[in-house]
């Protein structure tokens, strides 16, 4: 009933249609690059407790802990003596700030003998990391 | 001319389905592994003695922490929301040490709120320790 033309069109016209799409998939591809950030989000179970900090994580070395006291470093459970020697191991010092992203339903009960064992590894600053709070950005 | 006819044909035959395919695989990709939460953090200094049993040196103030965001100060209760108010009405210097006593059962989360709160009212040297037998 209708010319639809050659198959030779047809693909052409076809491919020409594309155009946008692939267009517009590069956009959306390059704003996931630029904008996203790839997090270590192997612990993505753990939740940090929400706070109204604006001061950014900074680069430290990083100890995750899970609500059931649960330490983690680098993806997989440890502890701190453990990682301490871990460390040493690699030919670096344990370092004097450390960066903990402890789920904000850890009670006092767990952190608290982790701050002082931080304490006997001569850690002198622990940075707790936070998310922010709703409608806080 | 017969040629270059010729060749910008063969070009134009080049699909770009499978173009679009990887694209979209890719966007996949970084839709799934990206991550748009800005982390902060909250630092604190780690007590030079057992956190069981220190005392500031200087100016200290003791707050005892229970599960809900309950606090006793000086032989008053509290509630967590109520502490502005009443730092506000005190008037402590920066230089002042906070002590945030915790009971075993408070979460990290009222423990940060607290602090976020001290540090809103210019309160920075907090310490966090268990709550005494």
């Amino acid at each position: 009933m209708f010319d639809l033309g050659s198959q030779h069109d047809r693909k052409k016209l076809s491919d020409d249609n594309m155009l946008p799409v692939i267009n517009m998939t590069f956009l959306l591809l390059l704003f996931f690059i630029v904008v996203g950030n790839f997090s270590e989000n192997y612990m993505k179970d753990i939740a940090p407790p929400e706070s109204s900090s604006q001061v950014l994580r900074q680069e430290a070395e990083e100890l995750s802990l899970s609500a059931d006291g649960t330490l983690w470093w680098r993806g997989e459970a440890t502890t701190l003596s453990n990682w301490a020697s871990q460390l040493q191991a690699e030919g670096q010092a344990v370092p004097v700030r450390v960066s903990l992203r402890a789920d904000g339903q850890t009670p006092a009960a767990t952190i608290i003998p982790l701050i002082d064992e931080l304490r006997l590894l001569k850690v002198t600053r622990l940075a707790l990391v936070t998310v922010n709070s709703p409608g806080q950005y | 001319m017969h040629l270059q006819s010729h060749h910008r044909k063969a070009l134009r035959r080049i699909s770009l389905t499978p173009l679009a395919d990887l694209v979209f695989i890719l966007l996949v990709f970084f839709i799934l592994e990206t991550s748009f939460v800005e982390f902060r953090e909250v630092a604190f200094k780690v007590p030079d003695e057992p956190t069981k049993a220190s005392h500031a040196e200087g100016e200290s103030l003791s707050i005892q922490v229970f599960p809900g965001g309950k606090l006793w100060i000086d032989g008053e209760s509290l509630a967590l929301a109520d502490l502005s108010q009443w730092l506000l009405r005190q008037q402590f210097s920066a230089e002042t040490a906070v002590i945030l006593q915790a009971e075993d059962s408070v979460s990290l989360q009222i423990l940060v709120e607290a602090m976020d709160l001290l540090r809103a009212q210019s309160l920075p040297r907090v310490q966090i320790q268990a709550l005494g037998d």
